[in-house]
Formats: structure tokens, C-alpha cells, sequence
């Protein structure tokens, strides 16, 4: 049996800033499957059945569509249809006819505009006769026009993949969905939610010949953070030993976001101060409650936020990226390429290391692994040897982390690290250049883009235990990919960058967990605990957090 | 000025008759948009969203979880009548027509200077009388017989669905419940699959006398069709999993990890030859077949060593199947292949594939003794099995509680119009202002009649007024037919509604109207918005 590519990842996304990383994410997928066949397999190293499913629709069209099951309250996915296009079929109408009209009442919502962007693409569609794979648009999305995560969504969705949380909606920010237990009542074992849930996950590991595991991308800080629990607690029952890892993506709206003024006019300044300062909690609370539940059920954990801190923190600098650090469009950008260069290792098809190996190899006490990455990997018109000694040396090319509170100076226990789009040509200086500069460096003598990883992760960064994975092809980054790289001067927009990412624990990443865990301590949750938040547990997880994260300091 | 004006100067204030104005026009809102809905002549909502996405339905239950309700009083109203649909399933439309009408009635006596501490005396006492009259017209027929289900059934189902519709699916419905129904023991739903194929047209929707599961065969060798079958049922895995163990970063040589494989594999291969085993012992020189119904997974090269074998096995089961196989076909569940024998086999007299577009379905049918079934919905597209699944559920709850209460009250608003006789009697025993209270109760109940009249194209006064000379000459209960207008008896129709959805309606809406009448301020300070 092979060990690489070929089993299967299922994906689950919980909350609106998961479904934004999602959306960007599926984009960069879709934009690397070769849709017209011209290409040969044996060229594309990834293996795109990992993540996408084959189908058919009723009328017979074959399908292929993400392993994908995403939550999001009721308004949030504008023009989007629950069900999808795909598998839509012109019955429906007919169908509503054959009622006596007369006995039916239409109650008809204003119906949503499809977004700039899906404009676009309908007029492509009409242009060039359905070709939706390789439709080489300029289209620049524009930050404030988007109203959600589906007016950029590219790829086009099963049925069963988008599902809503019906108690809550986004518009109403007097009942903010932001602490974790308000989806309490939703993870009840005879709940619909949780029902539907149950089923809809079973019905894709059906499929499964080889299931992998689980990769879940969670708001960390909204009540679908305690979705994502407890969809770990339903995991981790019914599928055993299958891998789990969760992204658990803090929104940019860390300090921004919330806004007190809007949802309560009617309180005086102190007392939306007060309802801010509320709301932050909740989102630490969530954030923390998330670690805690991935730690008991053996879920890695992988925070990812653009900010430094697990609260008020100020943006990592991405020196060659025009971000705008409130965006959610933008950020989620960023986190989404580092996770599909992070997890280029489990997808290729000559890789021997399968989503399993990664994931116990992350396993540490916390069971949290960091995030750092180099977005862009630009290489200007360096070679690739040099490239390395650069960033080792650190100015103006640096690993930026991605983990809250992460400063990976430390040596780290376990990295696996991808780096991809690598021009062969680039690799190292030729005979002639080496000569004229008169040295060479370490990374010169290597022979491969392999070896020179390897080299930097292994010395450079000095880690105990390293995975290198070298991807020829770049980081697909045209539309609806944010259009923020600085061009150095060229014309026009690139069509793939290089980037690298890693993941990896150590003294470092624990470092970042016992800080949340000491925030969490904290504060101040009497006010909190009741009925849907019991004392004995919170004793509990009070326990674990300072047991596990936090006792050299005491 | 009241407290929360000394605290907080931005907290707006209504009070005494503003506050319970607001309180009456968010109930009578809500009371308008689910009037329509009430009865089997009421009409259908089809809601739709943004995107295009199409909901129908006439649940009252479903409309409240659907509308965006926002008004605090609304949602106190949709809450309560949400209850009401966890507790009995039914009455959720008209909880909230009680409600409404319960306010508007109050209204009319509150404005003219009654206190509404007399008028809710007055709903306390009229309640209690109404329920006495409900256990005073409450059929028991000592145990309930088909006949009498049937009509429940069918009055349930007549609400949420076309009429033909509901008629076809009345029976099935019953003899879902008297198949998976054992003498002494607690009557259990959850043995009744409910499943549905986007297939064919609503009317081929039927009762299973087995399992159908929504998923099928894995390899293209196992048989489609088979006869006279054991079935095994099991939580095993039977697929190879990377342990912990050999997923370490670096093995020392390729061979040991070879080995380690190997070694894995072969663990998983041998649970397989093991159920192997067994089906040559129980199958071999007779025509019995093997299938095997596994909860875990069954990875290709193990689906292959049964495929070749002509074992039709199942991964994936969902959990909650694995009761209902062993209750419908027999035999044990087993968490794993070490004891394996005949024994803990079930049988099915057929098990068969069917494949549309890329789903696949499998039946279990024939079986000897059912104690568990399946609903197959069947429907052109989602919304109409969505609303199918709906009213098949509720039918099934009025079915239940039939069963359960052991009784049956007349439907077609009998019970409100014998009600409200009885009230009128009673109202000269009242003493006192409460005395309005219970005039305004016992109006209030003619609101089921009245809108039952209008939906179905009545006047509704007209109608009303025509029952009523009717009830007074009758000892029998009298309701509404909704076919001509006139005055029928509901229980030689066989229109029979659940004892506990009166029961319950009576309750919580006299409780939440009261309340309701019972507020003289309302405050808002943190909530978003009063006006509705």
C-alpha cells in the first residue's frame, strides 16, 4: 500500500473568519487541478484527491468537489445557495407548480446580487464557451466590497457542504455569537445540528477507501470555537486513532471587529467599554477552551493569527506584502497559503510521509504545534543558496510566525517544513558567478534545494528532528488571490510565488500556549459559570491548562 | 421616574397600558403570519432565501425557527410554542393563535379599566374548567385499536400535507409503529429509519418493512442482488490504520519498515479471514448468502478478500443503524471476529442495491420479525422531502402520543367549541371582575374554530354562529367540517386529535398570556430593539 498520497483528508470548517481562511485556501486548490487533462498527471506533484471527491450528479455530469463541510450563521453567505449549483436541477420550479399556487404563499428575501467577482467570472463563462479551469482574468477583488467569504469562493460546492447555524445571525450584534457555550444547546447528541453533523461527516468517511484524518479550520475566537470541540469530541468517539489537526484562526478583529457603539447605542461609554472588555474575554475564553479540548481529545493544535499576541497585539510585519491588517479578506489570505504550503508534505504523490506521520510527529506534551512562514519567498535576483544565507542572517527576508505569542528563536523539538516554487535554474550560483564572488557559502556546496532545507532547518535552526519538502510548482496567486505584491518594478501581475511554510513544536510553541493559559487563568469567569458552564468543569480545565502548560513557572 | 431612570437615563421606559400594547401587537403580529397556516386547508409557505434557496412548509413549528424573530416579545411567544412542539409535536400554530387571542380578548376588557390581575384570576379558573372538560370528552377506549390510530394519523398528516399525500402515508405511518410496538415496553421512535431518495415524485414515499441504508457495495465485484442472506452486523475495523508506533519520522532501514507494515497488515487480514471462515462454515453446500454490515471502515484489500468470497459488506454503518439492524434482522452486534458463530447472525430474505447517480442505497427487506422499520421518503427535490420528513415525524409523535395518553379527544375544534359551552355555564359561578377573565378565555378558544372556517374559505362569524346553535342542541361533541361548512361530529368522522397537545396548549399559553398581561413596564436597557 502506499504510504503518501492517496488516503483521504476530510475538511471541516467552523465560523465566518475559518470560512474566509477556507475560501482562499479552496481557491489556491482549485487553481492547481488541471481541469482540461492536457497536462500530464505524472507532472502535477500534488495529489488532489486527498483533499477533493470525485462525483456524479443525478443527471449523470461527473463532479469533483471539496471533502469540505463548513458551519457559518445564516446570513453570512450572501448570493451563495445552501445546496449549491451543481447538483441544482430544473425541476424545482415545475415542481412548485404542481401545488395549487393558490394555497402557497411566497415569502421571498430580497434576493442577494452575486459579487463583482462571480460577475466576472459569469461573463468569462460566457466568453469562452465554459472554460472555468484556466481563465487567465485580471480581476481584482476589492477589499470593501466584500460582504463574505462567498463572494470570492471560487470552486464550486457539494450539497451537503455548507451548513448554518440557525439560532444566530451576524446582523444582530445585541446577541453576538462569541462565547463557547452558546453552542451548547446546538452539540446536544439528539440536537438536528448535531445530527446532521454526524451524518454528513460519516457519509464523506464512507467514501473513504484510505481516510487519513481530519483537518479543521476553526474560528478561535467566536462560539464556533466550541463547535469545533465538540465536533473533536464526536471525532475522536466515533473514528479512533484517525488525525485530527485544527487551525484555530484568530480573526484580525482581535482589537478591531466587535464594536460596542453599533450593537448598544442606548448605554453611555462606560458601559460599552464594559461590553467590549466582555466580548474580549469571551473570545480569549473561547480560544483557551479550544486548546483545552484539542489537548484531552489528542487534537493538534494551530493557532494562526497575523497578530503577535493572544490579545491586543500588534501585526507581524510582512515586508514585501500591502496588508491591510483589519481585512479579513486579506489576513485570511496569508494564513491560508501557509497552510496549504505547510501541509504540501501529506499531499504529494511522491511523499512517503502520510497526514498520520505529520500529525504524530507534532504530538507534543501541549499538543500544539506553531506556525511560521515566508510569503512571499521572493527571490528577486538571487539564487537560491543565497536565499537561505539571507535568512539566516534575517533583515530584510524573515520567518515570520504566525502563532500568537511565538517568538520561534528557540530550537524547536520536531519542524516540518515546505518550501515551493523552486525554478531549477535558480537553485545556486554557476561555476562562473561562484568564481567571480570569490566564496561560497555552506548552502553553495549543497546539491539540491532538498539539501539546502535540510541544511537550514538542521543546523541553522539547529532542530532535533526535521522534514524537508521541496515543490517545484509556486503558490497559484492570481485572481481572486489578494493582489498585494510588491511588483519590484515589473509589469503586470505574477501568476505563482514562492513560499514557505513550517510547522513545528518545541520549547517555543509551549512557551505560547502557557501564555494563553496564564491569560485565561487570569481573568476573572465567576460571573460566568452556571448552567451551561459548569464549575467542576471549568475546575477541571483550570487544572489540566496549569498541570500541563504552566508548572516550571510555579 | 422609575428605578432604572435613576441608574441608567438611557434606558427608555414603557409603561402600564404603552407596555402591554407593545406586548399585545407583537402576539397579534405574530398570530397574523401563522393564521393562514392553521389546518388542513391552510395554506403552505414557501419561504426564500437570498440566494435562491427554497424552504415550503406549513409547519407552524418550522415557520417559527425560520422567521428572523426579533421583538423580545415575539420570541418570548415563538419560544413557548417551540416547547410546545418538543414536548407533544404538534400545536405550535395553535399556541400562538391561543396566545394572540388570549392578549386581544384581555385587551378589549383592560382598556375599559379592569385590572389585569382579575382577567388573569379569571384565565387561572377558566383553565382549570377547560380541563376538566378536556377529560370530560376525552375518548378512552381502553386500548387503542388501528382504527382509532389511523384517524389520528391522518389528522395529523392532513395539516402538514396535501390531502392525498397525507392519506397515503397515514397507514404506513400506523403500521410503522404497531410493527416496531412490544407489548410492556416503552414505545421507541428512534426504531423507525426515517430515509429519504431524491427520487421519483412524493407519492412513491413508503413504508420498509427492513433497513435501508444510504450507502452501498465499495468494490465492483460484490454481488448487487442477494437471496436468503445471514447478515452480520459488527464494530470492527477492517481497515489498515498507521499507528502510532510506525509513524515515527525515520525507520532504521526500508526492511523494518516493511516488516512493520507487514506485520500490521496481516493483523487486519486475519479479522477478515475470520469472518471468512464463518461464512464458508454457515454458507457452504446450501444457498444461503453472507453480508456483512461493518460500523467501521473496510479498506479496499480487505473489501477484495470478501469480494471474492461473494460477501456483500457494508462500511461505515451509521451508529445509530446498528440497533435497528440487529432489532429488524436478528442476531448480536459483535465488537469483534474472536466468537464468532451462527448464532449471533441475523437474516434477511433479501438484500439489494440501488444506484442514483452517485448515491447508493441498500435494502434490507424480508426479514422474519421487524422490530425496526424505515419511512422511505421519496421526492423530486429537497424542500419536498424536507416538508415530508417533517410531517412524517409529527404524524408520528401524534401516533405516539396516542398511544401513550390512551385516549383521544375529537378534533375539527370540538374541543374549543365544547369548551367554551361549558365556560358560558360556568361564568355565572364566577364571582367578581374574574368573571370577564373567564369571558375573555372562553372567547379567545373560538379563535381554532374561526380560523379553521376562514382558511378554508368560510365566513368565519357565520360559521361560527352556525356550530354554536348546533352545539347547544347536541350532547355530542360538534366541530367544523372543513368541506362544506357545517357542523359535523369529529369523532364518527375520525378526526382525532392528542389529549396532551390540548392539555399542554391549555397550560402554557393561559401561563404566557398571563405573564404577558402582567407586565406594566418594560425596559430596555441592552436589548436592541423595541419596536416590532
Amino acid at each position: 500500500m502506499p504510504a503518501g498520497g492517496g488516503g483521504e483528508v476530510i475538511t471541516l470548517q467552523f465560523g465566518n473568519y475559518a470560512n474566509h481562511v477556507g475560501a482562499h485556501f479552496w481557491n489556491l486548490q482549485d487553481a492547481m487541478i488541471d481541469y482540461t487533462g492536457q497536462e500530464p498527471e505524472s507532472e502535477d506533484p500534488i495529489s488532489h484527491d486527498v483533499l477533493f471527491r470525485c462525483g456524479e450528479t443525478p443527471s449523470g455530469a461527473p463532479t469533483y468537489t471539496p471533502r469540505l463541510l463548513l458551519y457559518d450563521l445564516r446570513d453570512s453567505t450572501s448570493a451563495l445557495s445552501q445546496e449549491g449549483v451543481l447538483y441544482g436541477d430544473a425541476s424545482q420550479q415545475a415542481q412548485v407548480a404542481s401545488w395549487d399556487p393558490e394555497r402557497v404563499e411566497r415569502l421571498m428575501q430580497p434576493l442577494d446580487e452575486p459579487s463583482p467577482y462571480h460577475q466576472h467570472l459569469e461573463q468569462l463563462q460566457t466568453q469562452q464557451a465554459g472554460d472555468r479551469g484556466h481563465s487567465k482574468s485580471e480581476f481584482v477583488v476589492e477589499t470593501e466590497h466584500v460582504r463574505s467569504w462567498s463572494d470570492y469562493l471560487r470552486p464550486l460546492l457539494h450539497p451537503r457542504t455548507v451548513n448554518l447555524v440557525p439560532t444566530h445571525c451576524h446582523e444582530d450584534p445585541a446577541v453576538a455569537f462569541d462565547a463557547f457555550w452558546l453552542a451548547r444547546p446546538l452539540l446536544q447528541p439528539t440536537a438536528q445540528f448535531m445530527e446532521t453533523f454526524e451524518d454528513r461527516v460519516r457519509a464523506y468517511m464512507e467514501e473513504c477507501d484510505t481516510p487519513y484524518g481530519f483537518q479543521i479550520v476553526a474560528d478561535a475566537d467566536t462560539a464556533f470555537a466550541g463547535i469545533a470541540a465538540g465536533a473533536i469530541q464526536h471525532l475522536r468517539d466515533e473514528y479512533g486513532r484517525k488525525g485530527i489537526m485544527c487551525y484555530a484562526a484568530h480573526s484580525p478583529g482581535h482589537s478591531l471587529g466587535y464594536d460596542a457603539a453599533t450593537a448598544h447605542p442606548e448605554l453611555d461609554e462606560e458601559h460599552q467599554a464594559a461590553k467590549t472588555a466582555a466580548h474580549a474575554q469571551h473570545r480569549l475564553r473561547s480560544a483557551a477552551y479550544l486548546m483545552y479540548e484539542c489537548m484531552q481529545y489528542g487534537a493538534t493544535y494551530i493557532p494562526l493569527s497575523t497578530h503577535d499576541a493572544w490579545r491586543d497585539g500588534s501585526p507581524r510585519a510582512f515586508l514585501r506584502l500591502d496588508v491591510d491588517y483589519s481585512s479579513r479578506y486579506h489576513t485570511s489570505a496569508i494564513m491560508a497559503a501557509a497552510i496549504d504550503t505547510a501541509t504540501l508534505p501529506y499531499r504529494l504523490h511522491s511523499s512517503d510521509v502520510s497526514f498520520a506521520h505529520l500529525m504524530s510527529a507534532l504530538q507534543g506534551p501541549a499538543s500544539m504545534a506553531g506556525m511560521t512562514t515566508v510569503l512571499p519567498f521572493e527571490m528577486d535576483d538571487y539564487y537560491l543558496s543565497d536565499m537561505f544565507s539571507r535568512l539566516e542572517a534575517g533583515q530584510d527576508l524573515r520567518v515570520v510566525p504566525l502563532t500568537p505569542s511565538f517568538a520561534p528563536d528557540l530550537t524547536p523539538a520536531i519542524t516540518a517544513c515546505s518550501l515551493r516554487g523552486i525554478n531549477a535554474t535558480k537553485v545556486k550560483p554557476p561555476i562562473a558567478v561562484l568564481r567571480q564572488r570569490g566564496t561560497m557559502s555552506a548552502y553553495d556546496r549543497c546539491d539540491s534545494p532538498n539539501e539546502m532545507l535540510q541544511r537550514f532547518l538542521g543546523s541553522g535552526r539547529r532542530a532535533r528532528q526535521f522534514m524537508a519538502r521541496v515543490v517545484s510548482h509556486g503558490l497559484p496567486v492570481g485572481s481572486p488571490f489578494p493582489d498585494w505584491f510588491h511588483h519590484g518594478g515589473r509589469a503586470g501581475r505574477s501568476v505563482t510565488v514562492s513560499t514557505m511554510a513550517s510547522l513545528e513544536t518545541g520549547p517555543a510553541v509551549h512557551a505560547s500556549a502557557a501564555a494563553l493559559a496564564s491569560t485565561f487563568l487570569a481573568m476573572r469567569h465567576r460571573p460566568y459559570l452556571g448552567p451551561s458552564w459548569e464549575r467542576e468543569e471549568f475546575d477541571e480545565m483550570r487544572q489540566v491548562l496549569s498541570d500541563r502548560l504552566l508548572d516550571e513557572e510555579q | 421616574m422609575s428605578a432604572i431612570e435613576t441608574l441608567n437615563p438611557k434606558a427608555e421606559v414603557a409603561r402600564a397600558a404603552f407596555a402591554l400594547q407593545l406586548n399585545t401587537s407583537a402576539a397579534r403580529g405574530l398570530q397574523d403570519v401563522l393564521s393562514s397556516n392553521l389546518g388542513p386547508k391552510g395554506t403552505m409557505k414557501m419561504l426564500v432565501s437570498g440566494a435562491g434557496d427554497i424552504k415550503i412548509t406549513k409547519d407552524g413549528n418550522v415557520l417559527l425557527h425560520d422567521m428572523q424573530i426579533q421583538h423580545p416579545t415575539a420570541s418570548l411567544i415563538a419560544r413557548a410554542a417551540t416547547a410546545q412542539d418538543d414536548i407533544t409535536g404538534d400545536g405550535t400554530t395553535s399556541n400562538v393563535l391561543l396566545i394572540g387571542e388570549l392578549l386581544k380578548q384581555a385587551d378589549l376588557y383592560i382598556s375599559e379599566g379592569s385590572h389585569p390581575r382579575h382577567i388573569t384570576d379569571g384565565f387561572e379558573q377558566a383553565k382549570a374548567e377547560s380541563l376538566r372538560v378536556l377529560e370530560e370528552i376525552k375518548q378512552q377506549r381502553g386500548s387503542i385499536d388501528r382504527d382509532t390510530l389511523i384517524s389520528v394519523a391522518r389528522t395529523s398528516l392532513r395539516t402538514k400535507l396535501e390531502t392525498a399525500l397525507a392519506d397515503r402515508l397515514t397507514e404506513d405511518l400506523v403500521d410503522a409503529v404497531l410493527t416496531i410496538r412490544q407489548e410492556g415496553q416503552p414505545l421507541d421512535l428512534f426504531m423507525i429509519e426515517i430515509m429519504d431518495m431524491q427520487h421519483k415524485t412524493e407519492t412513491d414515499t413508503k413504508l420498509v418493512k427492513g433497513i435501508v441504508m444510504d450507502h452501498g457495495a465499495r468494490h465492483p465485484d460484490m454481488p448487487k442482488y442477494l437471496e436468503n442472506c445471514y447478515i452480520l452486523t459488527c464494530n470492527v475495523s477492517l481497515e489498515y490504520e498507521k499507528t502510532e508506533v510506525n509513524s515515527g519520522f525515520f525507520y532504521k532501514t526500508a526492511a523494518d519498515r516493511e516488516k512493520m507494515v507487514a506485520a500490521e497488515r496481516k493483523f487486519i487480514d486475519d479479522r477478515v479471514r475470520k469472518i471468512i471462515e464463518l461464512k464458508k462454515k454457515v454458507c457452504d453446500g446450501t444457498d444461503k448468502q453472507f453480508v456483512v454490515l461493518n460500523q467501521k471502515g473496510i479498506d479496499p484489500i480487505s473489501l477484495t478478500m470478501l469480494a471474492k468470497e461473494n460477501i456483500l459488506a457494508l462500511r461505515r454503518a451509521k451508529r445509530r443503524n446498528m440497533e435497528r439492524l440487529t432489532r429488524a434482522c436478528g442476531g448480536t452486534a459483535m465488537n469483534s471476529v474472536e466468537e464468532l458463530d451462527e448464532s449471533c447472525l441475523g437474516y434477511a430474505g433479501v438484500v439489494y442495491e440501488h444506484v442514483l447517480g452517485e448515491q447508493k442505497f441498500t435494502f434490507v427487506e424480508k426479514v422474519k420479525d421487524p422490530r425496526s422499520v424505515t419511512m422511505l421518503i421519496k421526492g423530486p427535490n429537497n424542500f419536498t422531502i424536507k416538508q415530508i420528513k417533517e410531517a412524517i415525524r409529527d404524524g408520528l409523535r401524534a401516533i405516539k402520543n396516542a398511544v401513550e395518553d390512551d385516549c383521544v379527544v375529537p378534533g375539527a375544534a370540538a374541543f374549543e367549541l365544547t369548551a367554551h359551552k361549558a365556560l358560558m355555564t360556568f361564568k355565572s359561578e364566577v364571582k367578581g371582575q374574574a368573571r370577564l377573565g373567564v369571558q375573555a378565555f372562553a372567547d379567545a378558544l373560538l379563535v381554532i374554530p374561526k380560523t379553521l372556517a376562514k382558511n378554508a374559505g368560510y365566513d368565519s362569524q357565520a360559521t361560527l354562529v352556525k356550530l354554536q346553535e348546533e352545539a347547544q342542541n347536541s350532547d355530542e361533541p360538534i366541530g367544523i367540517d372543513l368541506s362544506n361548512g357545517e357542523a359535523c361530529l369529529p369523532a364518527e368522522e375520525g378526526i382525532l386529535d392528542n389529549y396532551r397537545v390540548k392539555r399542554q396548549l391549555l397550560q402554557s399559553c393561559t401561563v404566557i398570556a398571563s405573564n404577558l398581561l402582567l407586565v406594566d413596564e418594560v425596559m430596555r436597557a441592552g436589548m436592541s430593539s423595541l419596536k416590532g
